[in-house]
């Protein structure tokens, strides 16, 4: 057997072949080795190896790394000269089919138009609470309960006991600071003024809140400064715009000011003003009182309660890299340790989960009680996939465009090769050119956005900017839309297009490839689908929301009215009012509730029947109510009486659902007695009747169990109007109450608006969806103009020998668009199941829903079937009706 | 008379290309010079001064000879040219005549 022969190192050898001029390398490694082979002799494969490397080493000099100069240049293939050249043909070919041209840019620039915003507005839906200092180890504390009877679901919510927060500070070291959030009061408007003055303003969305609120939360003070601002009690931090409406232009700080229910009774001293339109938040309060101001926020910060009362929003900054899931581990024996009785009294299941500030606004699908309307990631992710659809489908027909007209440059391309150019060269040039007119696109698509901008923000429901000069994102991410749409729309054509044989090209026996007049065909039916599947989508949106609109919702919303009592005055001065009002005839009935349709129960009780038990319970909605509710509203009672004034707080009426949820007998529950509490504190209720139900929160929901109770001092009044001049009604209804209540605003609004207001989320997708159909058809259509012109085009001389042989118009018009019309109708086989799925997938998520209906396949098979010929046959036409003549004289 | 550029190291090279007439690459020149000197030099800086005497035109190159050893590759053999081997005599010409010049007593007084 031969030894294995010693070899030098092998990274000595890499290093050499890498760094020395090849001209030298040959004679330089042959030196080298014929050293080593001698040295191995020598002295052994060891120092051999060692000399060689130090050998090599000593060759990196300036004379190894000059590279000699070929003796024949190649032409500098960047040259300025050459780059000149690539643009001047890129604008000559745009000049000259001024017609492709414009369709390729138009669409492009409509593409990007909508890229661009979608892009803008996703970008800006990722900000929210990112500006709080340690944002990422700020958690809110959300709360999981499941009841032990088992029979109904459990629930996520937002908020959590009030007495957590404070207590997880005290026991968790990883706690750095806690701070809580109650939402003002049960009613969403909250009464402000000035003290000293008459005039009031209603404002939501005033937050209570602890004194180390702004320890944890970040805001940008124009007036004050945030520490220390909310320690004293009876203090209040305004919002720039709550200041302006209270002040005008003048000075805040300092001021007194008269808040919410005690409106009357109390005042708070403003000690700062903040910017609101500093970073955005999951709260957007817009003003926040000191929670040690008595009323609720004093219920709030006494309270032991360790397994019910989830109402305040507790937040808990942890210390830097603090692991949360370690804290939540924690969790469970924490709860165990102080609330196991209360838990276990209550039939009760509950877990605390820590969610991150950043995650609120985007990841809290399922967690209720939020602070503010909420987004969801799936929404931002629709959006973004119909952009790139749309940016895709205005490539495609670049794509198409080119490669179907590339016989025009294939001689260009043949004359470059047969110079010289390589194919990476001309693969340059034409994505160069691509590039070029993705740019121009978005050149013109900028200031179409921004003239734009007010009707995209309509659509979105959002107040976005468009500030390129301030913002280098959007100006990243303009460049990197216009830089990947060229690279998209034109890496095909270029590969495509360099691929010609010059020797073919130049002799004239050029033919095209048949694979790509398939592929042509295949984006076209791509095109399509998205269309037809858009399309779909609108009908099915469209067609749910007129059910939901239609729907019987147990009541009748028509011509009702519903007011405000934004305060304890008002409500006492219900009863009043109700007479007052029902003297004009305009008004037909007066009902008043704490919830009226649309508005969500926040109250709750575990209900359980005779013989039963707390932990046994039922969770069951609490609503009050007068005896005109259900009158005004036509609820109808199907069991017992309605109320009279003569009745209590313990005389309630129950739904259907409730009634069947506490298994008791619709028939015979009327007079017996419901129950809830614990140990001697046990609450009774006469069931004084049972009404059919209604459908109290949005259609996507199941109808909730709900106990009415009897109480004269209602939240809300609703006024059923029987007449249609509303002016005068309302001239007349804010005499009265201006008489009786002079200190609150009269609040209005119509029930049926209410309601539709719970599907805004869904008029939204309606909205982007419509305008995106409407793009996505335009911009597949123009495309497939663009083909149709083509081939109109090229067959002129087939069309002129067909007529010149006998054929008609009609005929040559069904011929060439039959052409095209194959591809459509493709494209509605392949979308007609997709939409299907898809469609019947977001109709799951209502629990009233209507169904995907074939009648929306038929509408639009026939709507772009009927916009397709529309398009082609214009070209169709026009090939057809030539004189033959003109065609055929030059053969 | 026109000065010739060689530095001490390059005339040494150019010396031992000229000795080993024929057979003058990186590896005998370096052997040579390690033999006759007793210098140890690296293979790039032979190189380096082989090169820089082929710019200069002292010596010319050609490449041939490939053996086993080498795995096939071809050496680059030196070759003195004329204006190489002037430059040589020169040199030698301009010490002789300084010897020549030189007063015999201050040799001895030098301790040479």
């Amino acid at each position: 057997m031969k030894p294995k022969k010693a070899a030098p190192p092998r990274w000595a050898e890499r290093l050499l072949t890498f760094f020395c001029a090849p001209h030298l390398l040959e004679e330089v490694q042959g030196d080298l080795h014929e050293r080593f082979e001698r040295q191995v002799l020598l002295f052994g494969v060891k120092i051999a190896r060692r000399q060689y490397a130090l050998n090599v080493l000593s060759f990196i000099r300036p004379f190894t790394l000059k590279r000699k100069k070929p003796e024949y240049p190649t032409t500098f293939l960047y040259s300025p000269t050459m780059l000149r050249n690539y643009l001047k043909i890129a604008f000559r070919n745009l000049v000259r089919h001024k017609m492709f041209s414009s369709l390729n840019i138009l669409g492009l620039t409509t593409g990007t138009v909508c890229c661009l915003y979608i892009l803008v507005f996703v970008k800006d839906q990722f900000g929210y609470d990112i500006h709080h200092k340690d944002a990422e180890n700020i958690y809110r504390l959300h709360t999981h309960i499941e009841f032990n009877s088992g029979d109904q679901p459990g629930f996520n919510s937002g908020t959590s006991s009030p007495i957590i927060a404070p207590t997880m500070k005290k026991d968790f070291p990883e706690v750095m600071e806690y701070t809580r959030v109650l939402n003002f009061f049960t009613t969403k408007n909250n009464i402000l003024g000035v003290e000293g003055k008459t005039a009031t303003f209603t404002e939501d969305k005033g937050f209570l809140v602890d004194s180390t609120f702004f320890k944890v939360f970040n805001y940008r003070f124009v007036e004050g400064s945030p520490e220390h601002s909310l320690d004293a009690p009876y203090t209040v931090v305004l919002s720039t715009r709550v200041a302006k409406k209270l002040f005008g232009n003048e000075k805040a700080i300092n001021k007194r000011i008269k808040v919410g229910n005690n409106v009357n009774t109390t005042t708070y001293t403003v000690t700062g003003v903040y910017d609101e339109n500093f970073g955005r938040s999951h709260l957007r309060p817009s003003f926040l009182v000191n929670l040690n101001s008595g009323g609720f926020g004093e219920f709030a910060r006494n309270n032991t309660e360790w397994a019910g009362n989830n109402f305040i929003y507790g937040y808990v900054k942890l210390k830097p890299n603090t692991d949360p899931q370690s804290v939540e581990a924690k969790i469970p024996s924490f709860l165990k340790r102080y609330g196991e009785k209360r838990l276990a009294e209550l039939g009760m299941n509950k877990q605390i989960f820590l969610q991150k500030i950043t995650d609120i606004h985007l990841h809290s699908k399922g967690i209720t009680n939020q602070a503010d309307k909420v987004s969801d990631i799936s929404f931002l992710y629709i959006l973004l996939t119909i952009a790139a659809f749309i940016q895709l489908i205005a490539c495609i027909n670049f794509v198409n465009l080119t490669t179907a007209r590339s016989v025009r440059r294939a001689k260009e391309v043949g004359v470059r090769k047969a110079v010289g150019a390589f194919r990476s060269v001309l693969i340059g040039q034409f994505l160069g050119e691509s590039m070029l007119i993705a740019f121009i696109s978005i050149f013109l698509a900028l200031p179409i956005v921004r003239l734009l901008l007010p009707f995209l923000n309509s659509l979105t429901d959002s107040s976005l900017e468009l500030n390129i000069t301030q913002n280098l994102d959007i100006l990243l991410i303009t460049v990197l839309v216009a830089l990947s749409t060229g690279l998209l729309a034109g890496i095909y054509p270029a590969l495509y297009l360099s691929s010609f044989k010059p020797v073919s090209v130049l002799k004239g026996t050029f033919k095209f490839n048949p694979a790509s007049v398939v592929l042509r065909k295949g984006l076209v039916v791509f095109q399509f689908s998205i269309a037809i599947v858009l399309i779909i989508g609108v009908l099915v949106i469209s067609k749910q929301l007129n059910y939901m609109q239609n729907k019987d919702l147990g009541f009748d919303q028509k011509q009702k009215i519903v007011v405000s009592l934004s305060n304890e005055n008002a409500k006492s001065k219900f009863t009043a009012l109700k007479n007052e009002l029902l003297t004009q005839n305009q008004i037909k009935n007066i009902g008043g509730a704490r919830y009226y349709p649309s508005s969500q129960f926040f109250e709750d009780m575990l209900v359980f029947k005779a013989g039963g038990s707390m932990d046994k319970g039922q969770l069951i909605k609490n609503n009050v109510a007068d005896e005109g509710f259900f009158k005004t509203l036509g609820i109808k009672l199907i069991a017992g009486r309605n109320f009279t004034p003569a009745d209590t707080n313990q005389q309630v009426i129950l739904s259907e659902k409730s009634v069947k949820d506490l298994k008791l007998n619709v028939e015979t529950a009327v007079g017996t007695q419901v129950f809830t509490g614990s140990g001697n504190d046990i609450a009774t209720y006469t069931i004084i009747g049972i009404h059919k139900d209604y459908i109290n929160n949005s259609l996507k929901d199941e109808i909730t169990p709900v106990m009415t109770h009897y109480n004269s001092q209602p939240d809300y009044m609703i006024l059923e109007a029987q007449t249609n001049d509303y002016t005068s009604l309302f001239a007349n209804a804010e005499k009265i109450w201006k008489k009786l209540v002079p200190e609150v605003p009269f609040q209005y609004s119509f029930l049926d608006e209410d309601i539709q207001k719970q599907y805004v989320e869904e008029k939204t997708l309606r909205k982007i969806i419509n305008s995106f159909t409407f793009i996505a058809i335009l911009i597949s259509c123009l495309g497939l103009f663009g083909l149709a012109m083509f081939t109109a085009e090229q067959r002129t001389k087939e069309i002129g020998v067909r007529k010149v042989l006998g054929a008609s118009v009609v005929s040559i018009t069904a011929l060439l668009s039959k052409e095209f019309l194959k591809p459509v109708l493709i494209a509605l086989v392949i979308a007609s199941p997709l939409s299907y799925y898809a469609m019947s997938k977001w109709l799951e998520g209502f629990v009233y829903r209507t169904d995907v209906g074939w009648e929306n396949f038929v509408f639009a098979g026939i709507a772009i079937f009927s916009i397709s010929l529309f398009t082609v046959s214009y070209q169709a036409i026009k090939a057809a009706l030539l004189n033959p003549v003109t065609t055929l004289k030059t053969e | 008379m026109r000065r010739t550029y060689l530095g001490e190291f390059e005339e040494v090279v150019l010396l031992m290309v000229a000795i080993l007439d024929g057979e003058a690459y990186g590896v005998t020149v370096s052997q040579a010079l390690e033999e006759h000197t007793g210098r140890v030099v690296t293979f790039g800086t032979v190189h380096n001064t082989l090169i820089r005497l082929e710019e200069k035109g002292f010596v010319s190159s050609q490449l041939g000879g490939a053996t086993n050893e080498r795995g096939g590759r071809r050496k680059r053999i030196f070759q003195v040219t004329a204006l190489g081997s002037r430059a040589l005599q020169e040199i030698q010409q301009l010490r002789h005549e300084l010897w020549q010049m030189m007063p015999p007593t201050k040799l001895r007084l030098t301790g040479l």
